[in-house]
């Protein structure tokens, strides 16, 4: 059996609609005949087929738009006996293509300068102490709403000492040369225009203590990611009652049917386990009571739709939990594309505003390391992360018979304010229950 | 619609020259050549094997086939976007000319040209260029060195009849006969500048009259008869060896769309018939045939020859390296310089 | 070693000279370089020592006579294509770029072109907006091209003979103020290399990088600003691509304070361009923001007074060094 697709002429075509099938089933085609006029954004254009062989089947029927590379109609060998009987019905729901785009892993992290040199003024404008500001982005960057924050809270009225040093602003050079130095900028009365600090006014400073140098050999934005990561975990763990779950999960239908899916796809196409694995915690999460949503000021919110959290480990150390919006929305190789588009900005530092906010409940997974599970802390304010460890080879009984299986052990983090075991049993169980049947995913 | 039919020249009923059987079936096979190699480009195309644009040349073999046979391998090429034909025919290696469409490093640019810049200087092919009339005046200075340097040698420059629209036709005809450079303008005349028929481009569609203004002595060949394409262009690399530019207007047919997404709403299906009719490939078969020097057995020979080319090309193109993305930046400048 | 005195005229038309007795694969081409001696008379009599195979008069085609000259490039010869002004090349951008540029990337490095376009730049010669742009900018934008700007009479005369060495494509902008200019110069001239930039005044209060046309006013400018105890540093960038970041790193680390000086307009502008590479490289070494003396964002006009007003001049760039400094304009 051949299968007949809808042709790609060009990078700028996507998809098409067929507007006429110029053969019928039995029908015996020749390589270069046209079979089918198919309407694009440019015109109607003739189609041809490449194969000798008998119309076995129209797959799509005329007038529905489907993208490039869905199988249009199948063909039999020329050697077949010429089908008998009415046209079989087209089937249903078109294969999506996934967007080639390859993970941007080779691309250098941006090299972030902290706090900028705007920041830094604003700061001085509005005698903001940038020790003292505590950044929100999940990068240790201090935006500019930060430091207003700051302001607004700060308690005390500015001391009269800096209002005198408004204006004076120092030079690059001048900020370099004192971190090196270690020597207070504010201390220093500048030369240069408008009163500036340059480099010569730090080079007449005196020298401070020298700084540690184990402290300094660390760069000060891995110090602050790992600080931010302490205090939400801290957060956490001092303020929600969880409760933990394990199940294993037999996988042996759900890879046995990516292992056929991904034979048939290019190369870009292919999907990961781990995209199923989120699949099914998106739909049985946006299905299941109490896990998805917020805890917000002494009450569960939950959430319509499944923005769901992934954890991301950076190649320097850390991590980052950016989110998939409307997960629960997205077909499996969607969210495959999504997914590998996420994690590539996540690692490259290029992550939107919107791939940060808003996430309703999370994943983590760390199959990919070897371990056998792991039970994630929840990120506040969500009430419950899933985790899963590396597929494995494991006894497995079924129907009475001892059968080795692919098995994934999977574990829930819940806040026991919100939900009971139980609730958090049927998610598990729901998520398994998916996973049996992944070509319904 | 129907009085814009362009009608195809009438072919001549007897060949032009009678070459030896062995000659013609040559010619016969080369063409071949192309098409089946064509053929298999929009299969791969529309499989997403070759991307970027892809300009077939089907219906056109014999000028490029026919054109060639004069040609030494001192003389050097310069052709258009639409060059698949021109690089078979001048002998590059089919494999590397489909692995280039590939975008794979043993096609005959690195992969970094596609479809439209086939380069092989060893076998004198300065591409495949795609600014329309671009490379006119590029042949003009390949005739200028051969002068200067005293070599013989003859730029053979193919291009659409959509150039001659272009201000560097009219600097290059100028150029080339001011100062007598070997020169062959081949102007291969398929009617339609992309979409846009001749006589809705060009106030006077007699483009022989403007070489002639300038001097050059200009022929008008039957482009879908390739003997009488290698015959007059033998003549005319003569004139241009000896003496100094020549144009010649191949009148010709492209079969297929301009480019791969193209819905041809500028031209007439029945044109495009007509013209099908007068396919040079089965107008020298015929004549074979008809002479006693072609019987089905060797046609299918031939197939079968064509055929093993043009899948060991693919394979070739298959089974070729993607150049590592850290060689990004190499050629663009000479490498020992840098 | 003897010293000579010549202009720069002289010195470019003497580069010629030596490259075609030296290499007979030299030719030079383009409008107006024999019977007429050049528009700027850089080749006045080349003619009648070479005869009109070799010093070839065109037509008033500058797409077929450049991309003759990238042809002939190919098949061997080493041609030195004039082009009366950058304005004009405009009509041989196609083949500048399409062409010259690209080819040894579009065969997969089979091709080279060894060609060199000389072109007059600059205004300042009452000669309107159709004569007197510096587009030298544009073309520094372009992978494939070295461009050099020759700004005293020594690289005039020094810097064809390693261009026509160059495997590829390389363009020379003569800045037409300077053809009557003179100096003295070493005879045999020096070898230069078209790689790095020439540092023509030391100094450590503030760098001045400029090139071309400019150069002059920018010493003159340096000199003016010694008088008040400012020590300028002047970097002649010559070489406008590949840029010479390792000069100019070299000297914003000693002086920390930048005016780049340049005849085009600013916006998108070859000193737009190392404004951003001193950002990026140097940084943490600057004790003040980057200041820019371009010309006005204007087609130059005729009358004297207008051009001279859309010009950089030495005034211009000591206001700007006093305000970078913080002097007070």
């Amino acid at each position: 059996m051949r299968e007949f697709r809808m042709p790609s002429l060009g990078a700028d075509m996507e998809e098409g609609t067929i507007v006429e099938w110029l053969v019928q089933p039995g029908d015996r085609v020749q390589r270069g005949a046209i079979v089918a006029v198919v309407e694009t954004e440019k015109s109607d254009l003739d189609i041809e087929v490449f194969d000798d062989g008998v119309v076995d089947e129209l797959v799509v029927p005329v007038g529905r738009k489907v993208p490039v590379g869905t199988v249009l109609a199948l063909l039999l060998p020329p050697d077949a006996a010429p089908v008998a009987g009415p046209v079989k019905t087209p089937a249903a729901a078109p294969v999506a293509v996934v967007e080639p785009r390859p993970l941007a892993v080779h691309a250098e992290e941006p090299r972030p300068h902290v706090i900028s040199p705007m920041i830094r003024r604003l700061a001085e404008d509005l005698h903001v102490d940038l020790t003292e500001v505590h950044p929100t982005d999940a990068f240790g960057r201090v935006h500019r709403d930060d430091v207003e924050r700051a302001a607004e809270h700060r308690a005390a009225p500015p001391p009269a000492a800096s209002v005198a040093h408004r204006a004076h602003r120092a030079s690059p050079r001048a900020r370099r040369l004192a971190r090196e130095r270690d020597i207070d900028l504010s201390g220093l009365s500048g030369t240069g225009p408008d009163g500036n600090v340059v480099g010569a006014d730090v080079l007449g400073a005196p020298e401070r203590l020298p700084v540690n140098v184990a402290t300094a050999a660390k760069p000060e934005r891995l110090l602050k990611r790992r600080r931010a990561i302490g205090a939400l975990m801290t957060k956490s763990w001092q303020t929600i009652p969880q409760y933990h779950l394990r199940q294993r999960i037999s996988m042996e239908m759900a890879l046995t049917w990516l292992d056929h899916h991904n034979a048939e796809a290019a190369a870009e196409s292919r999907i990961l386990p781990a995209a199923l694995l989120m699949r099914a915690v998106a739909v049985a999460a946006s299905r299941s009571e109490d896990v998805n949503g917020f805890w917000v000021d002494d009450h569960f919110e939950p959430a319509e739709h499944v923005n769901l959290g992934v954890a991301v480990a950076l190649r320097d150390g850390g991590l980052l939990t950016p989110s998939l919006a409307n997960a629960d929305e997205l077909t499996l190789p969607a969210l495959m594309a999504e997914l590998r588009h996420l994690v590539a900005r996540a690692r490259t530092g290029h992550l939107r505003a919107s791939d940060t906010t808003g996430a309703t409940i999370s994943t983590t997974n760390l199959g990919d390391g070897g371990v056998d599970e792991v039970t994630g802390v929840i990120f506040p304010p969500q009430v419950a992360i899933v985790g899963f460890g590396a597929v494995r080879d494991e006894p497995w009984v079924t129907d009475g018979a001892l059968v080795v299986h692919r098995v994934v052990h999977a574990t829930l983090a819940a806040d026991h304010r919100v939900s009971d075991g139980r609730v958090g049993g049927l998610f598990l169980a729901s998520i398994d229950q998916l996973l049996q049947e992944p070509e319904a995913l | 619609m129907n009085e814009a039919i362009k009608h195809p020249p009438r072919t001549h009923s007897e060949p032009l020259t009678v070459g030896t059987a062995e000659h013609r079936r040559a010619l016969l096979q080369q063409m071949m050549l192309v098409r089946r190699f064509e053929e298999r480009c929009v299969e791969l195309y529309q499989a997403a094997k070759i991307r970027g644009f892809l300009h077939l040349y089907i219906g056109e073999e014999a000028v490029a086939v026919g054109a060639m046979q004069s040609l030494e391998p001192r003389d050097v090429v310069l052709a258009t976007y639409r060059e698949h034909g021109h690089a078979l025919a001048r002998g590059v290696d089919p494999g590397a000319v489909m692995a280039e469409m590939f975008g794979k490093v043993n096609g005959c640019s690195r992969g970094r040209g596609g479809s439209m810049h086939l380069f092989d200087v060893s076998h004198g092919l300065l591409g495949g260029n795609a600014i329309v009339a671009g490379h006119l005046p590029m042949a003009v200075g390949v005739g200028l060195a051969s002068r200067m340097q005293r070599t013989g040698s003859v730029a053979a420059c193919f291009f659409g009849e959509g150039a001659v629209a272009e201000g560097e036709f009219h600097e290059s005809m100028n150029l080339a006969s001011l100062w007598k450079l070997p020169v062959v303008f081949l102007c291969e005349n398929n009617s339609y500048a992309m979409g846009t028929a001749v006589e809705r481009s060009e106030a006077q569609t007699d483009l022989s009259l403007k070489a002639s203004t300038y001097g050059v002595p200009a022929y008008r060949i039957d482009g879908m008869d390739v003997e009488a394409v290698e015959q007059g262009v033998r003549g005319a690399v003569a004139i241009a060896r000896e003496s100094g530019p020549v144009f010649v207007e191949l009148m010709t047919y492209r079969f297929r769309a301009h480019s791969m997404y193209d819905p041809e709403l500028y031209r007439d299906k029945q044109e495009v018939a007509a013209w099908r009719e007068h396919d040079p490939i089965t107008l020298l078969a015929d004549r074979l045939r008809a002479a006693g020097d072609l019987d089905d057995d060797a046609l299918a020979q031939m197939e079968l020859a064509v055929t093993e080319t043009v899948d060991a090309a693919v394979a070739m193109a298959e089974t070729g390296e993607l150049e590592p993305v850290d060689d990004l930046t190499r050629f663009v400048h000479a490498e020992a310089t840098r | 070693m003897s010293r000579v005195t010549m202009t720069y005229r002289e010195a470019c038309r003497q580069a010629i000279r030596e490259a075609m007795l030296r290499d007979e694969r030299v030719f030079l081409m383009g409008e107006d370089v024999g019977a007429y001696g050049g528009c700027f008379a850089v080749s006045k009599g080349l003619l009648d020592e070479f005869g009109p195979s070799r010093i070839r008069d065109t037509p008033l085609s500058e797409s077929g006579f450049v991309g003759a000259g990238i042809g002939a490039a190919i098949e061997g010869m080493r041609p030195i294509v004039e082009i009366m002004t950058v304005n004009f090349s405009l009509l041989a951008l196609d083949q500048i770029m399409n062409n010259a540029a690209t080819l040894r990337h579009m065969s997969g490095g089979q091709l080279g072109v060894p060609l060199v376009i000389r072109m007059a730049t600059g205004a300042g010669r009452q000669l309107a907006a159709q004569h007197s742009h510096s587009l030298e900018g544009w073309y520094a934008h372009i992978p494939g091209l070295t461009v050099l700007a020759p700004g005293v009479v020594e690289d005039a005369r020094a810097m064809l003979w390693p261009a026509l060495q160059d495997p590829d494509p390389v363009l020379i902008f003569e800045n037409a103020a300077l053809y009557n200019s003179e100096a003295e110069i070493d005879d045999p001239p020096p070898v230069v290399d078209i790689r790095s930039a020439a540092v023509r005044r030391h100094g450590s209060d503030v760098t001045l990088i400029t090139y071309g046309g400019s150069l002059h006013k920018t010493i003159a400018a340096a000199e003016q600003l010694a008088s008040e105890d400012i020590d300028a540093e002047v970097v002649d960038l010559r070489v406008l691509r590949p840029l010479d970041d390792a000069t100019i790193m070299a000297s914003v680390a000693n002086t920390h304070r930048v005016v780049v000086v340049d005849e085009g307009w600013r916006t998108g502008s070859l000193a737009a361009e190392i404004t951003t590479r001193i950002v990026e490289q140097a940084f943490w070494d600057l004790d003040g923001p980057v200041a820019r003396v371009c010309s006005a964002e204007v087609p130059i006009p005729y009358a004297k007074h207008l051009e001279d007003a859309a010009l950089p001049d030495v005034d211009k760039i000591v206001h700007a060094v006093r305000r970078t400094l913080g002097e007070g304009a």
